[in-house]
């Protein structure tokens, strides 16, 4: 009898290990650094839903407890993975403090990491992963003109071979193939222009590696960026000036078709080339030159704590879709940076931005609570 | 008299669909079989049956209907494309006034690429009655504006590309035909990653956008989950329903919670600097497959990411959210702490969003 209850036992304990193996290894396989954390740290902010009915038993506001916590190794949480946590839950402090008082038209740019987000006709990355291995392509442009080379890049981990054949493929027609060979797991790659020989609007950039005796191929289309004719045409920033909180950027643009036309661009310090803020205008013009007015609010310049000179950046004219067509055509740029004088914070007025549709909103949920 | 009649009469015979205490607009998703069979009715047919067994809180009765339909072997834009098909029906909506106090659109899969299209060009697009467009909230269920790599593999085999035979099967098993060499693809072609985050590029109204966001499985998932970066619903990968602007493989939609609601870090998730301007992925679930979410199926559970809600009510807060959650430790996993939305499993996505999330 006793031996059974020991033998019972030793079954128990062999399952309960068993068990707590499977979970690490499964989540291990996963290649993720899995921490366990306690209860969710939440941002101190002023209440704004004043109507709240939640019926949570958690407060908004708690903060990290210091439990004694283990991570998937069974290891007390490294300094560095505390750190880790309670980055992740600055990062959305920080998020908020920036996007609540600027308008989206003159917004700060968290993070220079974060002006990707901001940075027009760009290509987004494919790839193919399985076990222990990823082989990815990206174009460095989505909208190419015929008169520009075509480039962008690959890269791969986990893959023995080195050898990426690039092809471009007009409608199932192979019209240009390179070999390149991966150098610490990346490379670019660049077509020349390849002018009346493209023929299509659309071209598919394709990469082929060979993995373990099989072929990854991956595709990536590129779109005709064609400017002739175009409805607008870029020209060249004139003198800025301060108007009450705001610095306002002239730019002047020629129309050649009536319509509406959005302009963005994004400034970056002169001095240090930090990106700072995002800037947009959108205007309904006649044909002939106009002018488009980036407007930087001064609370949003002072966020980012530059008075100035700027450079204007990353620029994008097009004019948007509208009936009958409802396409977005790309507008002629010549410039890829026009420069913008700066003033001292001192002579900007103090006025904060007030977003109408927030108002509307906060006055919206005042009086249903009332 | 007959003037209190009346005014009677006008209040009770217009039943308007709400969500929040606002109107509610629906846009559909991708319908494969479009390509092969090219709707005549603009896939009308086809967007009332894709609702079936949403909430009724979601649906108009009468009037010019909320449902929004499109065709999907149409391209997004152009004469004759998608938003050319949707303007006019929405120009109805809004000539009976049913966004005057802003509207809530629910869109599901490709229907958050076409509201992102109309959201962001809103003023050329409508012009005078742009005004009217109003919107409070957008509500994307396995939101594919971010694009999926089955719309890269779709196109390249209509383009003559060679893929595996894996790529092959997976199409098929995911479309229900063969993608032949030639077969005009229609919105697939905007689908496509690259394609997808050009038509809606950062710079968007501050108009927020509440993702919700699976990783489940569909009958044919063995075989598109292998074709996905990261993890997906077997239609849709995370970078695309987070609302991420980088199109990397990720595991979750936050760094804080897992997607079957663990409390945990997870660095395969997007930073909020890495997530698109005023997009907010407050909802996940491990069990979500693609195709569920916009139906009236029940068994998922779900988790709140309460760090992304806190942050969409400081930052946006225009229909009320409170997501009715909380956390247990788990034994089956050494007591570690999850976070659910509250009776979730017992109701559909959409019933979840009305009772349990915008309220």
């Amino acid at each position: 009898m006793f031996i059974r209850i020991v033998l019972l036992s030793a079954l128990a304990g062999a399952a309960l290990l068993v068990g707590f193996l499977k979970t690490h290894q499964s989540d291990a396989t996963q290649s993720e650094v899995i921490v366990n954390a306690p209860l969710v740290s939440e941002i101190d902010a002023p209440k704004v839903d004043s109507a709240s009915k939640s019926t949570n038993a958690q407060t908004p506001k708690q903060t990290l407890e210091a439990e004694s916590l283990e991570n998937d190794s069974g290891d007390a949480i490294q300094d560095e993975e505390w750190e880790s946590i309670n980055a992740a839950f600055e990062e959305v402090a920080d998020q908020f403090e920036e996007s609540i008082q600027y308008p989206t038209f003159s917004f700060p740019i968290a993070t220079p990491e974060a002006v990707t987000k901001y940075i027009p006709n760009q290509g987004a990355e494919v790839g193919a992963e399985g076990e222990g291995y990823q082989f990815n392509l990206v174009t460095e442009q989505f909208l190419v003109s015929s008169a520009e080379p075509i480039t962008g890049s690959v890269r791969a981990s986990g893959i023995s071979t080195k050898s990426v054949r690039i092809t471009l493929m007009d409608s199932g027609q192979e019209l240009a193939v390179i070999d390149v060979e991966l150098v610490r797991g990346q490379v670019p790659f660049s077509f020349p222009p390849l002018g009346q020989s493209w023929q299509s609007d659309a071209l598919l950039v394709v990469a082929t590696i060979e993995h373990d005796k099989q072929e990854l191929t991956v595709s990536s289309p590129i779109q005709k960026m064609d400017m002739s004719p175009s409805s607008s045409e870029l020209h060249t920033a004139s003198d800025s000036y301060v108007d009450g909180p705001w610095l306002r950027i002239p730019v002047s643009v020629s129309i050649k078709q009536e319509g509406y036309y959005r302009f963005e661009a994004n400034l970056y310090s002169a001095s240090t080339g930090q990106p700072l803020l995002h800037l947009l205008d959108e205007q309904e013009f006649s044909i002939g030159k106009s002018d488009f007015i980036l407007s930087a609010h001064a609370s949003a310049l002072k966020k980012m704590r530059d008075e100035g000179d700027y450079l204007l950046k990353d620029l994008w004219l097009e004019q948007t879709p509208s009936p009958p067509d409802f396409e977005n055509k790309p507008g002629i740029i010549s410039t890829r940076s026009m420069r913008v004088t700066g003033f001292p914070f001192s002579e900007y007025s103090e006025e904060a931005y007030v977003d109408p549709e927030a108002q509307a909103r906060l006055e919206f949920l005042q009086s249903i609570s009332n | 008299m007959k003037k209190l009649c009346l005014v009677f009469t006008l209040l009770f015979s217009v039943a308007y669909a709400d969500v929040g205490g606002k109107n509610v607009i629906l846009i559909h998703g991708f319908n494969p079989f479009h390509l092969i069979n090219n709707p005549t009715d603009n896939g009308k047919k086809d967007a009332d049956n894709y609702w079936n067994g949403i909430n009724s809180e979601f649906l108009k009765s009468s009037g010019a209907s909320n449902i929004i339909h499109w065709p999907s072997h149409k391209r997004l834009v152009g004469s004759g494309g998608i938003i050319s098909i949707v303007k006019p029906q929405i120009d109805q909506l809004l000539n009976e006034n049913y966004c005057a106090n802003k509207c809530v659109i629910v869109t599901h899969s490709t229907g958050d690429l076409v509201a992102r299209y109309l959201l962001k060009n809103k003023n050329s697009i409508f012009g005078g009655d742009a005004s009217k467009f109003k919107v409070a909230a957008v509500i994307d269920l396995a939101g594919a504006g971010g694009g999926t790599e089955l719309a890269n593999y779709g196109v390249g085999i209509a383009n003559g590309v060679n893929f595996a035979g894996s790529v092959i099967s997976g199409l098929l098993d995911f479309a229900g035909f063969n993608i032949s060499l030639g077969l005009d693809v229609g919105v697939l072609n905007d689908l496509q990653t690259s394609v997808a985050r050009n038509h809606a590029t950062n710079g968007f109204p501050s108009i927020p956008h509440l993702r919700v966001a699976g990783t489940g499985d569909e009958l044919y998932g063995f075989a598109t989950h292998p074709l996905i970066k990261g993890s997906d619903d077997s239609v849709v990968p995370l970078h695309s329903a987070c609302g991420a602007i980088y199109a990397s493989s990720y595991k979750s939609c936050s760094r804080d919670t897992r997607v079957d609601g663990k409390v945990t870090f997870v660095s395969k998730a997007p930073r909020t600097s890495e997530l698109y301007d005023f997009h907010y992925p407050i909802v996940m679930s491990e069990t979500l497959a693609h195709n569920v979410m916009q139906t009236g199926a029940t068994g998922n559970n779900m988790t709140s990411v309460r760090s992304l809600e806190s942050l969409y009510k400081q930052e946006s807060n225009s229909i009320s959210v409170n997501i009715d959650d909380f956390e247990k430790r788990e034994w089956w996993d050494f007591f570690t702490k999850y976070r659910y939305i509250r009776d979730a499993k017992n109701h559909s996505v959409t019933t979840v969003i009305v009772e349990k999330i915008v309220r």
